[in-house]
């Protein structure tokens, strides 16, 4: 298990997967091109570039991979669709991120009735466990409490409360906060203004801490 | 610590979580599957395709149908206006065109039994008036002189034929 395979962000560069260098690869606005003139095989290039990324936004928001993993696939599907009417003036990454977003908040919003949340139970990188023992400090340790376990717990916590922010609250977040978007790349991806951005983003932080309110405090 | 940066540090921890064993590995040809069941499920069925054209008219481009929308309800809007705009032009005490009309109907006092015939509970009514009101049972008893220039006026039983 590598650092690779953590859930990427949009805004890192594709994980290098290979040991030997990769050959340049063939430019977004080309494959679009392609696809756009019916080669659909250059649809797979893309799935293969951005399958990751558009992962983990549908990841994050719903904190569930089978729903991560069926809402992906209709994601694909939607955009393939939709190809033929898109400008390239966007990004497609971009433009994909848009309808990840789309489709995962529409599943939110069908799916808000549930009672109960599926949690998944998370697995973290080992690679990634020194920095998250730096989070932890010695005071926030029960006796005899370990690390990984305390961590597990915080992670439940955190994704439970992400969950019950609303759709669009829950989707800034993640972009912000998790996958490290800037407010102006957000606003892209949700065609909001700027301002917009923030101020949900700033209403969700304050909810957030005010539900975590006392695990910040064991911090 | 802040709250603040201890929440963006804990939130932070969620990019170290990683999908389950395998779960990208076959996404292209899970794809391919999908694409190909769906067209033969929208072959099928061209309600679905209707349905399908919407969902992605909301969830790829939003803002461009929420664009059309926009368009249709201000067109409906100016319509609405329009239309409001010319009835607020007519003078508030209008008499309608039908009361306008010089068009008198004059009965002959033979025709009094036939006009009570096809109004009876008004005829009644005139009737208990008239005993109540002198006056008024003078002016119902006056037998109906046609004037010179009325339009000849025939009943042929519930017919009225000008």
């Amino acid at each position: 298990m590598s650092s690779a395979d953590a859930l990427p962000s949009p805004a890192a560069p594709a994980p290098d997967r290979t040991k030997s260098p990769d050959p340049p690869q063939e430019p977004d606005e080309s494959l679009v091109a392609k696809v756009q003139s019916g080669d659909t095989s250059a649809f797979d290039q893309l799935i293969e570039r951005y399958k990751g990324r558009l992962y983990a936004t549908i990841y994050h928001m719903t904190s569930n991979h089978e729903d991560a993993a069926d809402l992906l696939q209709e994601t694909l599907i939607r955009a393939f669709r939709a190809m033929p009417r898109f400008r390239r003036d966007a990004r497609f990454s971009t433009w994909a991120h848009r309808i990840a977003i789309n489709v995962t908040i529409n599943h939110l919003r069908q799916n808000k009735r549930r009672a109960t949340l599926s949690l998944d139970q998370m697995e973290i990188d080992p690679n990634e466990l020194d920095s998250i023992r730096e989070l932890l400090s010695e005071q926030s340790l029960r006796p005899g409490e370990d690390p990984e376990h305390r961590l597990a717990n915080l992670q439940k916590i955190l994704n439970e409360s992400i969950q019950t922010l609303s759709e669009n609250h829950r989707a800034v977040v993640v972009m912000h906060s998790v996958q490290g978007l800037t407010h102006a790349q957000i606003a892209e991806v949700l065609g909001v203004p700027e301002g917009t951005v923030k101020t949900r983003l700033f209403h969700a932080h304050r909810l957030l801490r005010k539900k975590l309110a006392r695990h910040l405090k064991e911090l | 610590m802040e709250n603040d940066e201890r929440l963006l540090r804990l939130l932070a921890l969620k990019r170290c979580e990683k999908p389950l064993p395998g779960s990208l590995d076959n996404v292209v040809t899970e794809f391919h599957r999908r694409l190909r069941h769906e067209e033969i499920r929208r072959a099928q069925s061209s309600p679905a395709v209707l349905w399908s054209r919407l969902m992605d008219a909301l969830l790829v481009e939003p803002l461009s149908l929420l664009r059309h929308v926009a368009t249709g309800a201000a067109v409906a809007a100016g319509v609405m206006i329009g239309l409001g705009t010319l009835t607020l032009q007519k003078p508030a005490g209008a008499i309608p065109a039908v009361a306008q009309s010089s068009l008198r109907i004059d009965l002959e006092p033979s025709d009094d039994a036939a006009v009570r015939a096809l109004v009876p509970a008004r005829a009644d009514a005139l009737s208990l008036e008239a005993m109540a009101d002198p006056d008024l049972g003078r002016q119902l008893a006056r037998p109906l002189v046609p004037e010179p220039h009325a339009m000849p006026v025939s009943f042929d039983e519930a017919n009225i034929v000008f």
